[in-house]
């Protein structure tokens, strides 16, 4: 499908039949309504609300009724438990559960593992130490199972996640129940979920006698899983850091001791828009105009010898940039301005002691300008900017 | 009001009268709707005077909802652009058909990302959620219009 802007600007050739005299002449009535954001816990309270409802029936079908209609007296209703809203610094998703019901989140990460882990567990009943260790059909999941017992009801949001990740995946599920065969009795099911660039799966979990009432309660939390209203999202295993941007729909890794800004730090251009900066020391925004007034002047005079700086911006759908090569790193030819030469000077930003690279690509349909600065030392060692590489090649954009 | 002031929103309603009228006949399928929309939110921005202070934004965000509004007490059960063909040129009578088929919140969000150039935080506000809602929406809207232009062959 072609760029949506460049669809949508076929409606450029609708003409207004309105003009600034119909405005003029107009009494205006009253302000316009304000948006309502309570479509979600609405959504959460209705699901309870027909859980409880079923059970409210199932109990009147089967436990009230056997022996034909009697004068019982009015029925109380039970109102329908209220939701809890789980939200957390430590978890980029957020999800409505049962009043009552446990919550723990585990963080599993170092630079040795093949996969690296975050898992929120919600239970119908108190949670063992080691909880957040286990999922169905995991080995030892029989501990979880065995202390929440038969009438036990799980949900899993958990996140499996390696650096560099690809950004995307599809939305799936939830399949059908499967058997769990390390604990007998006890079936689940999963669904995935994708929103920005992160992804995550959610697991109903459920014992052999689980009533009917936490069964909904259950399904109706793992429907209410949705990516936290997060700008940026890190994930840390102590050596390197990947961080996510769900405003500006990228990822990258960086080493753990490199300092991304949380604020732009050019403060003289808006378009391009500086969509990250990144360096091996802190950095501080503004400043005077070195040579070139599209560099953040501040950032530029603070780059020591040792330091890399790496900043990134964004100018529209990147028509006429060159596509984005295979590895972001200097090598021969260097004739496209795709490609990073070997030998660049300090001519470029004004500032003497620094190496300096400007580049431009098109990735997922946006225009990317990177600029690169290195002191000399970190120049003239190959392992340092090897590190500057390694940030640019784990660059992965997303569709605006 | 200064007159400062209303000719600042004149020169806005020129420069962005007609894509914010685009953008409310994409939305709402109906012109009528859209004009009607669009002219209520200047003459309400006229009525508040300097007490906007980022008079564009406001009116974007005014004008959809008054539009959302007004569609949802106009047209409740009835198709979104069962009528647009013959007042439309070809062929953003199709694109809007095709619009049409989307969820209102997508096609907010489509519009007012892709074709006004809000953020998605920017979109959140005037739509009233989260970025991270809107972000779906134009997910799955993308997807959904992809779909409906290949089944269409453009």
């Amino acid at each position: 499908m072609a760029d949506p802007r460049t669809i949508l600007r076929d409606l450029d050739r609708l003409d207004t039949p309105v003009s600034w005299s119909d405005v003029r002449r107009r009494t205006p009535g009253p302000p316009p309504p304000e948006p309502r954001r309570t479509g979600r816990l609405l959504g959460i309270g209705v699901a309870f609300a027909i859980a409880a409802a079923g059970i409210l029936l199932l109990v009147r079908a089967f436990v009230l009724s056997p022996g034909g209609p009697t004068n019982r007296g009015p029925i109380s209703v039970p109102a329908p438990p209220t939701p809890l809203s789980f939200t957390s610094p430590n978890t980029p998703w957020t999800f409505e559960y049962p009043s009552g019901w446990s919550v723990a989140t585990t963080r599993r990460a170092d630079p040795s593992f093949m996969a690296n882990m975050l898992r929120t567990v919600v239970a119908n009943g108190p949670l063992p130490d080691r909880a957040g260790d286990f999922g169905p059909n995991s080995g030892g999941d029989s501990e979880l199972t065995s202390a929440l017992g038969d009438s036990g009801a799980v949900v899993l949001v958990e996140r499996f996640w390696v650096h560099a990740a690809g950004i995307g995946g599809e939305p799936r599920g939830p399949g059908p129940f499967a058997r769990d065969a390390q604990s007998p009795g006890w079936t689940f099911r999963e669904r995935a979920r994708c929103e920005g660039t992160l992804c995550f799966h959610v697991i109903e979990w459920l014992g052999p006698k689980v009533s009917d009432e936490d069964r909904a309660a259950a399904a109706a939390t793992a429907a209410s899983v949705r990516l936290a209203d997060v700008e940026r999202w890190t994930e840390t295993d102590g050596e390197r850091t990947t961080l996510h941007d769900e405003d500006d729909l990228f990822t990258v890794t960086y080493p753990a001791a490199w300092i991304p800004s949380d604020r732009p730090i050019n403060t003289w251009v808006s378009s391009p828009r500086e969509i990250l900066a990144l360096a091996t020391y802190p950095l501080r925004p503004g400043g005077e105009a070195v040579t070139d007034f599209q560099l953040p002047g501040n950032a530029v005079e603070d780059l020591g010898p040792d330091d890399i700086l790496i900043w990134v911006s964004e100018a529209g759908t990147g028509d006429g940039f060159p596509a984005r090569p295979e590895h972001l790193e200097p090598s021969e030819p260097c004739d496209e301005w795709s490609r990073l030469c070997p030998e660049p000077t300090g001519q470029a930003v004004g500032v003497p002691g620094i190496r300096a690279w400007w580049l431009g690509f098109r990735d997922a349909g946006r225009g990317i300008y990177v600029f690169v600065g290195m002191g000399e030392r970190a120049y003239a060692d190959p392992a340092r900017a090897q590190l500057a590489w390694d940030v640019l090649d784990s660059l992965r954009f997303g569709p605006r | 009001m200064t007159s400062e002031t209303e000719s600042a929103l004149e020169r806005l309603f020129e420069a962005e009268g007609k894509r914010i009228w685009r953008a409310l006949v994409a939305y709402t399928g109906d012109r009528d709707v859209a004009s009607d929309a669009m002219a209520e939110a200047f003459a309400q921005a006229l009525a508040r005077g300097d007490e906007i202070r980022s008079p564009e934004r406001w009116v974007w965000r005014a004008a959809f909802r008054i539009a959302a509004g007004e569609l949802k007490s106009r047209s409740r059960g009835r198709p979104l652009v069962d009528d647009v063909g013959y007042e439309m040129p070809e062929p953003p009578s199709d694109l809007v058909a095709m619009l049409g088929k989307l969820s209102p919140r997508q096609r907010a969000a489509l519009l007012l990302h892709h074709y006004a150039g809000y953020s998605t935080r920017e979109v959140g506000e005037i739509v009233g959620s989260s970025a991270a809602t809107v972000r779906v929406h134009l997910s799955q809207g993308r997807r959904r219009l992809k779909r409906l232009l290949e089944g269409s062959g453009g």
